[in-house]
């Protein structure tokens, strides 16, 4: 009996050496890696030079010349549900035939994943270390590369390789430059949108409010007796109260990944709170909205909508599409949302009752002072970086470039656009890796298409508003479906976009100001602080006391809150 | 019988009923809400007017899944990972479970592989260091990266080896006797009477292998490749719009496509639901043979 004893015993011993022999192999590989970061980096620097002039052909024209011979350069990527004609894929295809054709750049693809997956994707690339060429992350992923200095300084290559109009674009992205620079470098090319296209819209049903003959909400007064009337006053006639008069689910705000309809961001702006934002307070100092008094008067109203039934009485378990289905059933009149709502979730709404009329509305105030729309920071959909030791980091210029020519370049043929844009209906510009884009085309689209229908002249419109203006003009001609309204409800005359135009023609728009990814307490904290903020907010909807708020914003600030605000303040000084 | 029953012997027997019939309940529902949802018009289906029978009955969701390729790619893909994976696993289940049956004094570094084994289940090298074995064994993308990883299944070993020791030496030592080797005792005593314990194990790697979908995502670099579970995730979760480009309005228009997703998600889980009943007769004595020792 002793003996296997013994062995169990040695075999033990055995498995704990391992793992911890493995556990220490671990370290020393971490302890050495900065040192080699640093050789690595100075070697990089010295070898551009010679990469640069051996390739003449593309340093004489160096926004678009052609590498002769070619290069081959990897990447990663991330993809919607992408359409392909027959014997195209995402490996050929007409963009990596033009890339090879006009740049001599051949780009293969390390892997390709879907939009759910890639930050999951992403994050084992990249704690593995095997890091292609040129490829997009998001601000958090952007920071940890940076910090471990795994990317390569794009400051230089940028003013020297980016085309005007690809510098107009990034430019242009709400703080997308100021968040690519770390220590005064910049460490990423941001592409994406500005951040006006996430301002709150306040969706109402026209057809609901000429029904009982109310007029257009013009105070938070007038919002809240359109609810009352919307529950009470039996829009949809059927003799049943069943209907309620505005939207929520169950995440509240949209910011931090929540639904886009049914939320509350211009509802608070309405009694100027700003929740999970960052304004200045009137010492010039960063502070957080959701705590501010102002939010307790909103949460205040909400709980006397609640319990007098202008609100689901079941918010707190549904998100935006299950919220929809009211909508879609007939039993929903308003709602704070996004711009897009009409094409996502209330499409279903029209399709059920073709009368249903959902209308945007500019975001109203309580009391004389306007209400200004919140939005988030920032709206970047991709940080493109360049893995420090990559043989050609100004590729990245040459592709973007390209794509913006052949996509906004006015002087691009038509052809040629469309070859490279849309063909039968198929997204073919989503092949390219590197899209950027003219962070207001949707308004730009919204004001071509308006124009173009009082002129009726669709001549000037390229192919993109071409379609915006061929949905509007079936809804003028009365022979819409609902893909055209819902169409037409964005980009139209009287589209979401229109509203979207009101807040920036009267400068209305307050971002967040704190646009830098994510601090370390922030990290460590913010789950937990916005968990509690989002239970607080339900349960005093919900009925629990409204000075629940006041012990909220105490334990925000001992939880790890004030150390927050303080590393925002500091960023904010040296900024 | 019945005139025996005292009062607490039937109230324990309506209160097991009653909560047996709330579970299954529970288990079914969703599963028929979800039956509904594919039969019924999509209109309806975004209304929420479908409980549990369908509204506006109407086939086109399975005929838009049909001429879904990627659905039927990724089905072919779970099938093949399926036939493999499962051989695999048994093959592998039997060849382990058969030695470490024996008793130490036949088989003497039995206690040092039994741990080595053990340990695999109470330590795992968490996903980073198992990513980079499979990158650097070269499988990554291909059918072996879903199927190799997951080769021995230690818990279905242990049921196996529990059940062999179960079995009577004498058929062992008359098999000897007779001049059988240890291979030939292998398959033609031990194999023959293992049958039910069999049966659960092969059920249990079925179904392991059918669901996964994580190693999916992670080991296979292009959605060609995804098994069924990483396709369907793909399509299910609800896509995050924060970092939503404008030019991707389009795809909006496509998300609330409810009928179609009940419709895979069905199909998805039909192939399990029609074997499971062959396989279950011999679930309840599998598993309870092979945990008692003598």
């Amino acid at each position: 009996m002793l003996k296997p004893k013994k062995n169990v015993a040695a075999a033990s011993l055995l498995c704990l050496s391992l793992v911890v022999s493995a556990c220490s192999n671990n370290g020393d590989g971490n302890q050495a890696n900065p040192s080699n970061d640093k050789a690595a980096n100075s070697q990089t620097t010295g070898d551009e030079a010679n990469t640069s002039a051996g390739n003449a052909t593309s340093e004489a024209d160096p926004q678009f010349g052609k590498y002769e011979p070619g290069i081959e350069l990897t990447t990663v990527r991330v993809i919607d549900e992408l359409k392909f004609a027959s014997g195209e894929t995402i490996d050929s295809n007409q963009w990596t035939r033009t890339l090879e054709e006009r740049l001599g750049i051949k780009v293969k693809n390390n892997w390709v994943v879907k939009k759910d997956q890639g930050q999951e994707k992403m994050n084992v690339t990249l704690a593995s270390g095997d890091l292609p060429d040129i490829f997009g992350v998001n601000a958090t992923q952007l920071k940890q590369l940076a910090e471990a200095g795994e990317i390569y300084d794009l400051t230089e290559l940028y003013e020297k390789y980016a085309s005007p109009l690809v510098k107009e674009f990034a430019e242009a992205t709400t703080n997308g430059l100021a968040a690519s620079t770390f220590d005064g470098k910049l460490m990423a090319f941001p592409a994406g949108n500005a951040t006006i296209d996430n301002a709150p819209i306040l969706w109402i049903r026209k057809d609901w409010l000429t029904k009982l003959s109310l007029p257009e909400p013009k105070t938070m007064d007038d919002v809240i007796r359109i609810a009352d009337a919307f529950t009470n006053q039996d829009p949809d006639g059927n003799g049943k109260k069943d209907s309620y008069g505005l939207a929520l689910n169950k995440t509240l705000f949209w910011t931090n990944g929540g639904g886009s309809f049914g939320i509350l961001e211009g509802f608070m702006n309405g009694y100027h709170a700003y929740p999970q934002s960052w304004i200045k307070d009137p010492g010039g100092n960063l502070v957080y909205g959701s705590i501010q008094p102002e939010m307790k008067t909103a949460l205040a109203k909400l709980q006397e909508m609640y319990k007098n039934g202008l609100i689901d009485k079941e918010f707190g378990v549904k998100d935006e599409v299950k919220e929809a289905e009211l909508a879609s059933a007939g039993r929903l009149g308003m709602g704070y949302g996004q711009m897009w709502n009409t094409l996502f979730p209330l499409t279903d709404s029209r399709k059920n009752d073709p009368a249903a009329d959902w209308q945007a509305y500019p975001i109203v105030s309580v009391d004389s002072t306007s209400a200004s729309p919140q939005t988030p920071a920032s709206s970047i959909s991709n940080y493109y970086v360049v893995r420090k030791d990559a043989e050609h980091p100004e590729a990245l210029f040459k592709m973007l470039n390209l794509f913006g020519e052949l996509q906004f370049d006015p002087k691009t043929p038509k052809e040629v656009w469309q070859q490279h844009s849309k063909v039968d209906g198929i997204e073919v510009w989503q092949y390219f890796p590197f899209a950027v884009g003219r962070p207001d085309k949707n308004l730009t689209i919204h004001h071509n298409v308006v124009a173009a229908l009082e002129n009726k002249d669709a001549s000037a419109l390229n192919p993109e508003e071409l379609d915006a203006y061929n949905n509007s003009l079936a809804m003028q001609e009365g022979t819409g479906d609902a893909t055209n309204w819902s169409y037409d409800k964005v980009f139209g005359k009287a589209g979401s976009f229109s509203v979207i135009d009101k807040y920036v023609t009267e400068k209305l728009i307050k971002s967040s100001e704190y646009y830098a990814a994510p601090t370390a307490t922030m990290t460590d904290k913010n789950a937990t602080l916005l968990k509690m903020e989002l239970e607080t907010f339900t349960k005093i909807i919900m009925g629990a006391s409204v000075d629940e708020f006041d012990k909220f914003v105490s334990d925000w600030k001992k939880l790890g809150g004030d150390q927050i605000t303080d590393e925002v303040n500091s960023w904010n000084a040296t900024k | 019988m019945v005139e025996r029953l005292t009062w607490s012997r039937k109230a324990f027997i309506a209160f097991n009923y009653t909560f047996l019939t709330i579970v299954s309940l529970m288990c079914i529902i969703p599963l028929v809400h979800v039956l509904a949802i594919s039969f019924s018009s999509s209109e309806a289906a975004a209304a929420g007017y479908v409980k549990l029978w369908p509204v506006d009955w109407t086939l086109s969701s399975y005929e838009y899944v049909a001429g879904q390729a990627a659905f039927l790619k990724s089905m072919l893909v779970t099938v093949q990972r399926v036939a493999l994976g499962v051989t695999i696993n048994m093959l592998i289940t039997v060849l382990i479970a058969y030695p470490l049956s024996k008793e130490t004094s036949v088989f003497r570094p039995r206690t040092f592989y039994a741990w080595i084994f053990v340990i695999t289940i109470l330590f795992n090298g968490g996903l980073i260091p198992t990513y980079m074995i499979v990158k650097y064994t070269g499988i990554m993308d291909t059918i072996w990266a879903l199927v190799l990883p997951t080769a021995v299944p230690v818990f279905n070993v242990i049921l196996m080896l529990n059940f062999f020791r179960n079995l009577p030496k004498e058929l062992e030592e008359a098999a000897f006797i007779d001049g059988a080797g240890q291979w030939t005792t292998l398959w033609r005593v031990y194999i023959p009477l293992s049958m039910p314990s069999l049966a659960t194990v092969t059920l249990f790697a079925i179904v392991g292998h059918w669901n996964a979908w994580f190693d999916g995502l992670i080991f296979m670099n292009t959605p060609d490749h995804y098994p069924l579970q990483s396709y369907l995730q793909t399509i299910i979760i609800r896509q995050d719009f924060s970092a939503m480009a404008s030019a991707d309005l389009d795809s909006l228009t496509q998300i609330s496509d409810r009928t179609a997703k009940a419709a895979q998600i069905f199909l998805g889980a039909l192939p399990i639901l029609i074997v499971y009943p062959f396989l279950q007769r011999f679930f309840v004595s599998g598993i309870v043979l092979g945990s008692v020792k003598e």
